[in-house]
């Protein structure tokens, strides 16, 4: 005999009640700490993405939109830019790199980009086999989508018209020519090809653009110092049907927004940390009320107070460790499923952390909260009349 | 060895109490008789220890316990004092043989399983020893509960109406084995209760 095996005894005489408590606790641990990962993933998500991407140029719309659209590429573009213009724009000392991109078709729903080499730069990407490509219709594909769409080296795709899946097919057959590194940006699931790739693609019958009719979705901006952030958007916007939004300033907006929902979750989670609290304190309390005449039987043995107060510490102990663990497993569990809900619906690769250090508060709260009401309901033990208890009965 | 004097002891209520002194030699038992009311509980706690006397003191193997400090009287019942209450109360979650051993393990004493075994079948318990203890009979929860106030060799056993709640034979099955097993053990038996049918088994009486 043991306190432990009397605590875990306990707990098994009324499992209901142990049950419950678990559940509730499990419950808030997985809201709030299921909170803490979807905040880790987004800003993961966007700070990987917008590295090295000090500015955006494109057509005049909603800034949002177009740094959605041409930095996580996950919205429609707003429209198209002039390239020549672009690029005299981007032509002066502050600029550090300048990459265009340029939209148009999509294959099997991911979008294929049309830009120059050093658009892999912009994601320090670089290729794991195979080549580069080097001239038109030729393309290199993004890890995860390689791995997920089983394409190698070699493979003609062919690519649909606009963003989404089989509109309108091609004839023209695109050819790849190499597969990249894993870098945990979004241009794993791109595909990428010569600028020259989708102005060919959307020639009318076969004439070719003259160079002041190219046009491109947007140009991906880097500077050379700070400077420039307050110079350049003023000189963008200053073109008619152009605009400049800077990622960060935009990102950090969408987050303020962003910001209220996890809020908001881990607020629900906290409130159901203090009713699985109160649960646990109520359903101890009331525990002890019905053990009374065996604590009191306990003490004749010579028990002392603090062993039976040890003993229901154990059983708050045990609550809150297998509520927390199961917590963990709940919200690990939802995240992957919402995992793959990402990956397939936004094409996005995200990555779940097995455990963050902020989940460490979460474990100290619950511990705090059980110690708390492990204290509150051990209060009858300590002010209990064993003899009166014992003659009452 | 068990000596009490002056004893008495007054209820929040006011009501003050005074008990006649006791004095039991080695190998002597004790009948406590009276009506309800008239404080034999209130008796059995005090020589328990689980009451203070406004005055008096209790002696049991030498130390006047009424002397001991909360914790230490915890210490010394457990090692010294069975009680047998009226109403059997046992640790609900456990089995019989558990409730022996959460005993045993309060009053930090050891039995080895063999003895535990032979003294469940003194007491007709042996085949109930993994029973939960709330499937045991009323009969069966009484000599649990003199089986667990015997388990650890006690100097002195209480009684509280060990018989009330129990037919004639059963009283007095219950009363010879409480009374032989005391002898065995070499502890004094104090019984309280209103009972006058175990009158006759005891050579000491008193009467409140």
């Amino acid at each position: 005999m043991s306190l432990w095996r009397l605590a875990i005894k306990n707990m098994l005489f009324k499992p209901l009640n142990t049950f419950l408590s678990i559940l509730l606790l499990a419950l808030s641990v997985a809201l709030i700490s299921g909170s803490f990962h979807l905040k880790k993933l987004y800003e993961n998500q966007i700070t990987a993405n917008i590295l090295d991407i000090d500015m955006v140029i494109g057509a005049k719309g909603s800034p949002l939109q177009l740094v959605l659209s041409s930095v996580l590429h996950i919205d429609a573009p707003t429209g198209n830019i002039n390239y020549d213009k672009a690029k005299q724009l981007t032509r002066n000392v502050y600029i550090k790199s300048a990459v265009p991109i340029s939209y148009g078709d999509n294959y099997k729903g991911y979008r294929i980009i049309g830009s120059t080499p050093e658009f892999l730069k912009v994601y320090h990407a670089s290729i794991l086999e195979g080549q580069l490509f080097s001239k038109v219709k030729e393309l290199v594909v993004g890890y995860e989508l390689a791995r997920q769409l089983h394409l190698k080296i070699g493979d003609k795709i062919t690519s649909s018209h606009g963003l989404t899946e089989g509109i309108e097919e091609h004839d023209d057959k695109l050819i790849i020519t190499g597969i990249l590194k894993p870098t945990g940006t979004i241009i794993d699931q791109l595909l990428i090809t010569p600028l020259e790739t989708v102005w060919h693609v959307h020639e009318h019958k076969g004439e070719e653009l003259e160079a002041h009719e190219k046009e491109i979705t947007a140009m991906l901006v880097s500077f050379k110092n700070p400077m420039a952030m307050l110079q350049m958007p003023r000189r963008v916007n200053a073109v008619p049907g152009m605009q400049a939004a800077l990622p960060k300033f935009e990102l950090d907006r969408l987050y303020g927004l962003m910001g209220v929902g996890f809020k908001a979750i881990s607020m629900i989670g906290l409130a159901i940390l203090l009713v699985s609290g109160l649960s646990i304190f109520i359903s101890l309390y009331r525990v002890i009320k019905e053990r009374k005449y065996e604590i009191a039987l306990m003490r004749t043995y010579g028990a002392s107070r603090l062993q039976l107060f040890i003993i229901v510490l154990i059983e708050g102990f045990l609550v809150g460790v297998i509520g927390v663990l199961g917590g963990f497993i709940l919200s690990k569990l939802a995240l992957n499923v919402l995992k793959n809900y990402i990956e397939t619906g936004y094409k996005l690769n995200v990555k779940v952390l097995f455990l963050l250090p902020e989940e460490g508060y979460v474990i100290l709260g619950v511990f705090g909260t059980i110690i708390l009401a492990t204290l509150l309901a051990v209060i009858p033990i300590f002010k209990m009349n064993v003899s009166k208890v014992l003659a009452d009965e | 060895m068990l000596t009490t004097q002056n004893l008495s002891y007054t209820y929040a209520s006011g009501t003050a109490l005074k008990f006649p002194d006791i004095s039991l030699e080695e190998d002597e038992d004790l009948l406590i008789l009276g009506a309800s009311g008239v404080g034999k509980t209130t008796l059995l706690h005090l020589m328990g220890g689980l009451l203070k006397p406004d005055s008096g003191s209790i002696t049991l193997a030498n130390q006047g316990i009424q002397k001991l400090s909360q914790r230490k009287m915890d210490t010394f019942r457990g090692e010294h004092i069975g009680i047998v209450f009226q109403k059997a109360i046992f640790i609900q979650s456990l089995s019989v043989i558990d409730n022996i051993k959460a005993k045993l393990f309060f009053t930090e004493t050891t039995l080895s399983t063999e003895d535990i075994t032979s003294l469940l079948t003194t007491l007709n318990l042996v085949d109930k020893k993994d029973s939960l203890v709330q499937k045991l009979s009323e009969g069966q929860k009484q000599r649990l509960s003199i089986a667990i106030a015997l388990s650890n060799k006690p100097k002195l056993i209480l009684a509280d109406e060990p018989t009330a709640s129990l037919d004639d034979l059963n009283a007095k099955n219950v009363i010879t084995l409480l009374l032989s097993e005391a002898r065995k053990q070499k502890a004094n038996l104090v019984v309280i209760t209103h009972d006058h049918r175990i009158k006759e088994y005891f050579s000491k009486t008193i009467e409140l």
